[in-house]
């Protein structure tokens, strides 16, 4: 209802405006006249107007022109051709373009805001602003994906923007409220930076890397970022998703990675599988590379989980070539998921199998026993 | 108390009796009876020593030697400076590197120990029998065996001693020229390359003995050890040569005759004893050697290149070093049989 | 019985088919010197190494001092000293320096050898020769050195294996007596084996007889011609200045006289014998016969004949 008569009342009051101009045209030959007589503007923008002085009598019309009513905090300029007038000449039946650039501050009130052009006599033509909003000194401190997703090792880099709504240069000191083990870099220009400074108005690219800790788990982390100085200071929530992450080390229980066997025979190797990602690993398959004519088995040969952090055991079983040689061999054990992959080299030292050397030490012995049995037989001669 | 003290000085006294008759073996005591063995040995030992044969061929064998060393000494300073010594295995080196004028120090062991070992043991029975000593040294009151055993003994002291003096030498040359003492691994390897030589030459020593009980005349002794030694180096390998050449496997050859083609050229190898020495001596001096034998492309992929410890080289030179040994043990034994079944009787 | 030092039984030793020495039996007494006579190749030698162990028999017994030689040769060898066949020395060394080698090999200590050894080349007159090389040495300081060699063990007996071959005839006389020296000295049995019948004759106390590898006979020197010519003791040789009797009637003439066994011409004189000295009846016989003697010779039975009796006839008497 009262809405209703709200705008009755209006509306009344345009209809009045518009019969005062028609009444002051009537009254003079000079008209002012713009188009967007009432506008609507946040705080700290400027607003411009084109103001025509129209001359429809038959004379040269000088018109002084100013501005009233408009409150102290904003300032003004009144152009024309180039320059601030004060003073506009119309020859008759001609029209002249005033440019009237209003600056709103940064900290106004919210609400309409009038004010006039005055042309002297003439008459002057009300001009309403209304503020959007609730003008602050204020710094805007914006990023447009404030949210990102990642695995612990990744680095989240959001691009944000800084902005000095203040009237005066601002000394932004960078700060991030992160919790322990996270690390937060702040870029300015591209560089890293702990601080920056903006002049009133204008704005800064801020680059921030966050580098979460390796064993974090996965969820979604918010890590306030703040742009403040004493008088003012700018947040910015940044949101952090963890996903999991696929890891995974293949090592044995003293991460020694060699060993040694003897030609054709077996060796058991004690294999770890650890996962060293954030998630669950599962079906994890092994395998190996192993020199032509070995034979590698595992057991298990499948390991169905392992929970972050936690490792399982395997025991690689390695049957060396019987003809190997001596000397190093490489062996490769793999561990394989669907997402990760790891390996572990393996340097195997061949030894060549002891029962040749015995056999050598019998054909020795077998020898010597018989230059003994000689001795036995002849030596007492 | 006094058992403790007892013992102790039982102990001190065994051990002062055992370097006293270790002494003794070296400066026999003038007031002791010798074992008729020892006095046997000492004498083979004095023989040696004086003869011009034993003089000759160990200057032989020296100055070759020093002269191979001091090859390689130029050769390997340049290198070892860039090399860091465990990798470069520079007294290993001594023994190996020529310069291509002179062969290096174990191919000449290779070539002039058989030389050695028949030049010292060809005429050892039968000029004994020639000079009609035999049948005297043996009516005295000793086993008949000590004097085929105590000639084996004495030649086998004086050898090793030469090569082993031979070899110190070389790696003192090596010592005063860089100045890098060797690492225990390469010592370890240079003295049983030189225990490998010794055992070498003690083969042709015993061949050269055992042709020495059967010919009479010594001339016929050292002529058959020499065309043993001729076979053995240059017409073996040729006939090897040529029946490896003529068995040759081609490529429509089946697996099983490449597999016995290999084994009966490796087999014919197998007998040559300085085939089997210079096979021994490479392996030993060169750490980095894995396969005496050539290698299927299976046994070879998957290695990694790099030395092998002292006791796997050993390991890989085995069958040589039994197979040489045994030949030595062989010889001995013929040449003992023979011997001690022959019959004593004045020239 | 007991004083036998060496005893040999039924010894026997054969090369394949070949019997170098067959069933032998010999008894040595202790002190005695002993020659063993032979041709080469009797078996003189093979016996000799049977003693001292350097060669098995193949059948038999050898006894030493008492001791078996083929058992224990090492003691044998430690109380026998053996001088092979012409003996050899290391030519490089000196005469002392061999036979300090001797010595040591016999377990003397240095000292003790030096001192034996000069004072032997001395007692076998070497001592001017004795820092001299022994390849520089005549084939009699030679056999002197071998001599002193044999004895600087102490040995209870010596074995000389043809010790005089090749020295002169004065050197092998004075070799001779010096055996005989030092065997009386030192109180050893030696076995002296030859083919030199007068050498064993000068020094053997007995003889043994060796052919083909059997010992014939053994004994002195008159018991052995004895015991060899039981049959026809005497030779009585007889020789006619003409030759117009046919060998026919001289031998019927002869054969009358008692006591002849065999009557054999020989260049153009006879060799009778007789188990009797039918020296004077011959003589008579032939007289009357009318023929003219021209010489009637009886022969000692010296080992001369003994050896010629039987090397040369050999293969009758088997």
């Amino acid at each position: 209802m009262s809405s209703r008569t709200t705008h009755l009342k209006l509306l009344s009051l345009i209809c009045g405006i518009f019969f005062l101009s028609q009444f002051t045209q009537a009254q003079s030959d000079v008209t002012l006249y713009t188009p967007y007589t009432s506008i609507s503007v946040p705080p700290g923008e400027s607003v411009e107007y084109a103001v025509d002085i129209i001359n429809n009598g038959k004379e040269v019309k000088n018109v002084p022109v100013s501005v009233s009513g408009i409150p102290k905090s904003w300032t003004y300029t009144m152009k024309s051709g180039g320059y601030t007038v004060t003073q506009v000449s119309v020859l008759p039946n001609d029209r002249k373009t005033l440019n009237l650039r209003v600056e709103i501050p940064v900290q106004v009130n919210k609400g309409n805001y009038r004010f006039r052009i005055n042309a002297g006599s003439v008459g002057a033509l009300p001009l309403n602003v209304n503020v959007s909003k609730q003008g602050t000194f204020k710094t805007e401190f914006t990023c447009n994906q404030i949210n990102m997703q990642g695995n612990s090792n990744s680095t989240f880099t959001f691009n944000a923007t800084l902005k000095n709504r203040n009237a005066e240069k601002q000394l932004y000191a960078l700060v991030a409220n992160a919790p322990v083990g996270w690390e937060v870099i702040f870029k300015a220009n591209y560089k890293q930076a702990t601080s920056v400074e903006i002049e009133p108005n204008l704005t800064s690219e801020i680059g921030i890397d966050i580098n979460p800790p390796d064993n974090i788990e996965t969820g979604t982390y918010v890590i306030p970022v703040k742009a403040s100085t004493n008088a003012t200071s700018a947040s910015l929530d940044l949101q952090v998703v963890i996903s999991g992450r696929y890891e995974m080390n293949v090592t044995t229980p003293t991460g020694l990675l060699s060993s040694k066997i003897t030609a054709g025979d077996t060796r058991k190797i004690d294999l770890v599988v650890i996962n060293t990602g954030s998630s669950i690993l599962s079906d994890i398959n092994l395998s190996a590379t192993a020199p032509s004519n070995w034979e590698v088995s595992f057991e298990p040969k499948k390991i169905d989980n392992i929970m972050a952090g936690q490792s399982a055991k395997v025991v690689a079983t390695v049957k060396a070539d019987k003809r190997a040689i001596p000397g190093d061999y490489e062996t490769v054990f793999e561990a394989k998921t669907n997402e990760v992959t790891s390996k572990a080299t393996f340097r195997i030292f061949v030894r060549t199998p002891m029962i040749w050397g015995w056999m050598g030490i019998l054909i020795i012995l077998f020898a010597i026993g018989i230059v003994y049995y000689l001795f036995r037989k002849y030596g007492r001669r | 108390m006094n058992n403790v003290i007892q013992i102790e000085n039982n102990v001190t006294a065994k051990v002062k009796n055992f370097f006293r008759r270790t002494a003794g073996f070296f400066a026999p005591n003038d007031d002791k009876p010798v074992h008729p063995f020892k006095a046997i040995v000492y004498k083979e030992i004095a023989d040696h020593v004086r003869s011009w044969r034993f003089i000759i061929l160990v200057a032989l064998i020296a100055l070759t030697c020093f002269g191979t060393s001091f090859t390689a000494l130029t050769g390997i300073s340049k290198a070892v400076k860039t090399i860091s010594n465990d990798e470069a295995f520079f007294f290993l080196k001594l023994f190996t590197v020529s310069d291509g004028n002179l062969p290096a120090f174990f191919v000449f062991i290779g070539f002039l120990g058989p030389l050695l070992g028949l030049g010292m043991g060809f005429d050892a029975i039968n000029s004994e029998h020639n000079r009609g000593t035999l049948s005297r040294v043996l009516s005295q009151p000793i086993h008949r065996d000590y004097l085929i055993n105590a000639k084996f003994v004495a030649a086998l002291v004086v050898i090793c001693l030469m090569l082993f003096v031979l070899g110190f030498l070389v790696m003192g040359i090596g010592l005063l020229a860089v100045g890098i003492p060797p690492s225990a691994e390469e010592f370890m390897r240079i003295v049983f390359f030189l225990l490998l030589s010794f055992v070498y030459v003690a083969f042709w020593l015993n061949l050269s003995i055992f042709f020495s009980v059967k010919f009479r005349q010594p001339a016929t002794s050292a002529l058959s050890g020499i065309a043993v030694w001729l076979f053995f180096t240059i017409f073996y390998p040729m006939i090897v040569n040529v029946v490896s050449r003529v068995l040759e496997p081609n490529m429509m050859s089946s697996q099983l005759y490449v597999t016995s083609y290999t084994w009966l050229i490796k087999g014919m190898g197998f007998i040559m004893p300085n085939q089997l020495f210079s096979e021994a001596t490479t392996t030993l001096l060169v750490p980095t050697v894995r396969s005496i034998t050539p290698l299927t492309m299976e046994q070879i992929m998957g290695t990694i290149p790099g030395p092998l410890p002292l006791g796997q080289s050993l390991l890989i030179v085995w069958p040589q070093v039994t197979g040489l040994f045994a030949a030595t043990i062989l010889c001995f034994v013929l040449s003992y049989v023979s011997f001690m079944r022959r019959e004593i009787r004045s020239r | 019985m007991a004083e036998h030092i060496i005893e040999l039984v039924d010894l026997t030793k054969k090369y394949g088919d070949f019997t170098a020495v067959d069933r032998l039996n010999l008894n040595i007494r202790k002190g005695e010197v002993f020659g063993l006579l032979g041709p080469n190749g009797a078996g003189k030698s093979t016996t000799i190494l049977m003693m001292l162990g350097l060669t098995d028999p193949s059948s038999g017994m050898v006894r030493v001092c008492g001791i078996d030689s083929t058992t224990k040769p090492l003691e044998v060898k430690r109380k026998v000293g053996y001088l092979p066949e012409d003996v050899g020395f290391y030519d490089d060394r000196t005469g002392l320096e061999n036979l300090l080698y001797t010595a040591s090999l016999n377990g003397f200590s240095r000292n003790e050898a030096v001192v034996k050894a000069t004072a032997l080349l001395e007692r076998i007159g070497l001592s001017d020769a004795i820092n001299k090389k022994a390849g520089k040495y005549s084939r009699g300081m030679r056999q002197r050195l071998g001599l002193a060699d044999v004895l600087i063990k102490n040995p209870e007996i010596i074995i000389l294996d043809e010790p005089t071959l090749g020295i002169d005839p004065k050197g092998v006389r004075e070799f001779l007596d010096l055996i005989v020296e030092l065997s009386k000295e030192k109180g050893l049995t030696v076995l002296f084996s030859s083919h030199h019948l007068h050498q064993v004759q000068q020094v053997c106390d007995r003889v043994g007889l060796f052919i083909s590898g059997k010992l014939i006979a053994e004994g002195d020197i008159q018991t052995l011609s004895q015991k060899l010519f039981s049959s026809s003791p005497y030779i009585i040789e007889v020789g006619f200045s003409d030759d117009k009797q046919s060998v026919n009637s001289i031998e019927t003439l002869l054969k009358r006289v008692e006591g002849i066994v065999s009557i054999q011409p020989k260049n153009g004189h006879f060799e009778v014998s007789c188990v009797r000295d039918a020296t004077s009846d011959i003589a008579r016989t032939a007289v009357n016969a009318g023929l003219d003697l021209k010489h009637l010779y009886r022969k000692e039975y010296g080992l001369d004949e003994i050896y010629s009796r039987y090397f040369e006839g050999g293969v009758d008497h088997e």
